[in-house]
């Protein structure tokens, strides 16, 4: 795939993540849907650890809704794990996106 | 004999020179005779009272002394209730009898011949001698004894003097003893310490508390002089510092995990995430600054960094400020999080709560090669000049930031060609090629030289970008560059957000400007062809560092039409000169933000307009 596609698909898995942010993570459904359209975006250019973490952000947040003695503590932890994914992995794509470049010089 | 009798019994002219000053003893010995003073003692307590009204008393301490006159540091009354004293002392003591409390006399009437100031009087140690003179007997068995009777200083415990000094104070000594220079150290009827870095001398008495001694800096306090000499004088008895002044751990520098606190770093991140920024209420941020100030408290110098950082971001959303940047509030949410965990779980851990990188601690005598300089504008209203060194002893790159509020500042480019901090007299402008080298200097965690006044450099000639001790820094093939900066990313970022670089490029540009991101660009090539981005965006602290990118392009251009070369240093030959440049990565590219060109008119990029080019060769110490 594409270092640009990659790069991309990562800088909207942070947009919509920082959408939910200013919702709130509690605020309804359609960030949560959201999240999952962008699990399966991950999912279906690899980045599977990615998917699975968004999934359980998901699983969190509907529990959310249905518990109303649930902590926001989970959902929370799962989000800054997300959060640390997008950001290393965006490090790790310039990294080898420069590489790339450096090794076929123009 | 208590301790405040023994201190004035060996309270000499040199003691109390140190304490005042020649002139003022002078005349404390002229006064004394026609002073009318009446010295009371009482247990550790001396009282002298004077025919003009004033008043001095000693409590315990020649130095724990108030005086009713109105000077505001050492005056004449103290020397001359020293002085009365002693007399009142000796001349009890010729009687075979100390006096007892509450004794008085007059001591003007004690030495009536008390006219010849500053005459010797070696006679009878027991008889009340002139004024100015020292109890000879006193003295000469402090000289004869002088090894034994400053016995008690060499063996003064780490307790007792962190006590005195204060335990921050009494550390940083320590570890400053080791990089100093050795003291003059005389042992008479005083034990004298002339500390070369300070320039202070330092008196003892013997026998009497540490307390009493006397520096030249006057300090009524036991100042960082009086502590460095006790430590010198125990380095010169016994070879070094003993085990207990080096302790292993520094509990005063080890974190303290408050769980209750963890806790409420966590509900108040929780709260902003469950919340949403738009229903967040406007003192979300004054909490986080609250929060900061806890963490200090607790030594936690990475999570109150991250609280001041929320709070700032949180103040910049609530003043809808253009500043706010959403990526980086919950970047240093989800970090805050991530911390509390870490040191919940792995307890007051160092490494995990990070170091203030606001303190600096004692560096060694040590070598510094200047790089460079740039000037830059922060969004906080500040202006300032950065200098960059290369430490080769410490395998680091140091920097010296001199910054104003921009409502003091009157542009970078005027603080650079200000005078230079360290004792130097030069411009600030000079540092930046200059090798010196630092004694008492003062570095933080994150490699930030302080402006200490303790800190003394001496110029060591211009540095030489060539030079071999640089070639850590150097680089001509971009390939090991990026893997240097990947390596430097992944462990020793400290909070930088660029690694700092000497680039010798093979060919440069041609340039480019980018009218919407309003950017300039100017591609480096390796031997290889590889490349590498200049980058700098415009704005008004950048005007002149993009007026001189385009002016070295032109050279440039007009040197290889001519087959010259741009850049020829110190007898190098650089096809396009050396460039230094805080390195990074971004969108999948070499970039990097160019600071100096070393070549044939070698500039600070952002500060050296073209009539002030700073030529290595015509190095100017002078202002």
């Amino acid at each position: 795939m594409e270092f640009s596609i990659l790069r991309d698909l990562l800088n909207d898995a942070r947009t919509e993540m920082g959408d939910v942010f200013s919702g709130g993570l509690t605020q309804g459904e359609r960030g949560e849907a959201s999240l999952r359209a962008m699990g399966k975006r991950l999912n279906g250019a690899g980045l599977r650890s990615g998917a699975r973490l968004l999934d359980a952000l998901c699983d969190a947040l509907a529990q959310a809704r249905v518990d109303t003695a649930w902590s926001a503590d989970d959902a929370l932890r799962i989000f800054a794990q997300i959060w640390d994914y997008l950001t290393v992995c965006l490090g790790r794509l310039d990294y080898m996106e420069a590489k790339a470049s450096l090794a076929s010089p123009g | 004999m208590s301790d405040i009798r023994t201190a004035i019994a060996a309270a000499d002219e040199e003691y109390l020179v140190t304490l005042a000053n020649k002139g003022l003893y002078n005349r404390a010995l002229r006064e004394l005779p026609d002073a009318g003073i009446v010295v009371a003692a009482e247990g550790e307590n001396i009282r002298a009272q004077f025919a003009d009204g004033s008043a001095v008393t000693m409590d315990g301490s020649i130095l724990r002394y108030t005086c009713t006159c109105p000077s505001r540091s050492v005056c004449k009354h103290l020397l001359m209730a020293v002085l009365a004293a002693q007399e009142l002392f000796a001349g009890a003591g010729a009687q075979g009898q100390l006096p007892e409390d509450g004794a008085a006399t007059d001591a003007g009437a004690l030495d009536d011949a008390a006219t010849d100031a500053g005459a010797s009087d070696a006679g009878d140690a027991g008889t009340a001698t002139g004024a100015g003179t020292t109890d000879a007997g006193t003295a000469d068995a402090a000289a004869a004894n002088a090894e034994h009777a400053f016995a008690f200083i060499a063996e003064t415990s780490a307790a007792s003097l962190e006590k005195i000094a204060g335990k921050r104070r009494f550390r940083a000594a320590v570890t400053e003893s080791r990089f100093l220079e050795k003291p003059d150290i005389r042992e008479a009827s005083t034990l004298t310490l002339k500390l070369p870095e300070s320039g202070a001398t330092v008196r003892f008495l013997p026998g009497a508390p540490l307390e009493t001694a006397g520096c030249t800096c006057k300090s009524p306090d036991f100042c960082s002089h009086r502590i460095q000499a006790v430590l010198q004088y125990i380095i010169e008895k016994k070879g070094s510092l003993p085990q207990e002044f080096l302790p292993e751990e520094k509990p005063d520098e080890t974190p303290e995990i408050d769980v209750a606190l963890l806790d409420f770093l966590r509900h108040s991140i929780s709260e902003v995430f469950s919340s949403g920024l738009a229903r967040l209420p406007e003192n979300s941020g004054h909490r986080f600054l609250q929060l900061a100030t806890l963490c200090h408290s607790r030594r936690l110098a990475d999570p109150e960094r991250l609280c001041n950082r929320v709070a700032g971001q949180l103040e910049h959303f609530a003043g809808k400020s253009a500043v706010f940047q959403k990526e980086y509030l919950i970047g240093d949410l989800c970090r805050l999080l991530k911390l509390c965990d870490l040191l919940e779980k792995e307890g007051a851990n160092p490494k995990i709560a990070g170091v203030f990188r606001d303190e600096y601690h004692p560096v060694a005598v040590t070598d510094i090669l200047g790089l460079g300089a740039y000037g830059w504008h922060s969004t906080g209203g500040y202006t300032g000049v950065t200098t960059l060194f290369y430490a080769p002893e410490l395998r680091r790159v140091l920097r010296y930031t001199a910054a104003l509020p921009d409502n003091v500042s009157s542009g970078a480019v005027k603080m650079y060609n200000a005078g230079a901090p360290w004792g130097l007299n030069a411009r600030l402008s000079a540092l930046s090629h200059s090798a010196l080298r630092i004694r008492g200097g003062k570095l933080s965690a994150n490699g930030q030289l302080s402006a200490t006044e303790s800190c003394h450099a001496e110029p060591l000639g211009p540095a030489d970008v060539a030079d071999p001790a640089l070639s850590p820094l150097r680089y001509a093939d971009f390939d090991a560059l990026l893997e240097a900066l990947w390596e430097w990313t992944e462990k020793e970022k400290n909070g930088e957000s660029a690694m700092t670089a000497l680039l010798v490029p093979d060919r440069m540009g041609p340039g480019s400007y980018d009218r919407i991101q309003q950017r300039f660009s100017l591609p480096l090539y390796d031997a290889a062809g590889r490349a590498l981005m200049l980058r700098v965006r415009y704005e008004a602290a950048t005007e002149l560092l993009l007026d001189n990118l385009a002016m070295l392009e032109k050279e440039q251009e007009k040197e290889a039409k001519s087959g010259g070369l741009l850049g020829r240093w110190f007898g190098q030959k650089y096809n396009c000169g050396v460039f230094l440049a805080n390195v990074r990565m971004e969108e999948g590219a070499l970039a990097a933000f160019p600071v100096t060109h070393y070549g044939q008119n070698t500039r600070n990029l952002s500060l050296d307009e073209e009539k002030n080019e700073i030529n290595a060769f015509h190095f100017d110490w002078g202002n």
